[in-house]
């Protein structure tokens, strides 16, 4: 894996937010960020966009496509401090809890937004049903 | 009195060179493994884990001497004795695994670049 394109949810404060936050760590592979509401995303990974809103999803340079809890320990195992938690995770043991943590920060991303400070404004709370 | 502090002292001295040279030969060829081209850099970090494994375990002794001598008491004597060695012996352990703990840890993440991804990819969608 030389580079990791990771889908966000442009319509989403809280997923930009944690899309600079993830720009700013030092990773083993070059990170790009596209908006999972563009068409570039649907072509690249020919997933419809209920799927990409659905679940995170990644991609990386030779093609290769996480979604759900995985993309999210992929987008671990890319990052430099991260890693080792991310090999940690990936254990059988923790399948459970990472699948239930992961899935619920996918599905309440507008309202963890509230709670951190990064509320939608305007076009951006379109809630995430309307794409299905 | 002097005698047994001379005595503890030295049996201090003892297991602490012997808890370290085993550390400190054993270490060396996880260092190795961590860093492959750099012997003399393998070295130097195995040098000086050893070394601060002797300060605190020699320091420990030296504040741990049994303090009490009684004239007549073989027994309280010897229990003196016995649980302040028991504290030296004691701290080296948790010493040597602590030691043990870095070592692993410094070679983990020697390792960390190479690692094979942690879960299959989901599907293909051609190369970008």
């Amino acid at each position: 894996m030389k580079s990791l394109t990771v889908y966000f949810d442009g319509g989403c404060a809280f997923c930009q937010r944690c899309k600079r936050w993830l720009g700013a760590q030092p990773s083993f592979v070059a990170m790009h960020f596209i908006d999972a509401r563009s068409a570039a995303a649907r072509e690249r990974t020919g997933l419809k966009p209920a799927a990409l809103l659905q679940h995170l999803t990644v991609q990386d340079d030779t093609g290769s496509v996480w979604s759900g809890p995985d993309a999210f320990l992929v987008v671990l195992f890319a990052l430099k401090s991260y890693r080792e938690l991310a090999i940690e995770l990936s254990d059988p043991s923790w399948r459970w809890l990472r699948t239930r943590l992961f899935t619920w920060v996918s599905k309440n991303r507008q309202r963890i937004g509230f709670w951190v400070g990064t509320p939608c404004h305007g076009s951006m709370c379109a809630p995430v049903n309307a794409y299905r | 009195m002097i005698m047994l502090y001379l005595a503890f002292v030295s049996a201090c001295i003892l297991v602490t060179v012997l808890v370290a040279r085993v550390l400190s030969q054993n270490g060396a060829v996880l260092l190795e493994d961590v860093f492959p081209g750099k012997p003399e850099m393998a070295r130097a970090i195995n040098q000086l884990l050893v070394a601060g494994f002797y300060m605190i375990n020699l320091g420990f002794c030296f504040i741990s001497l049994p303090g009490i001598w009684e004239a007549n008491g073989l027994a309280i004597n010897f229990r003196n004795l016995a649980n302040s060695f028991g504290g030296v012996l004691l701290a080296l352990g948790v010493m040597h695994f602590l030691n043990l703990l870095v070592f692993s840890r410094i070679r983990r993440r020697a390792h960390l670049p190479n690692a094979p991804l942690p879960v299959p990819p989901h599907f293909h969608a051609g190369a970008r």
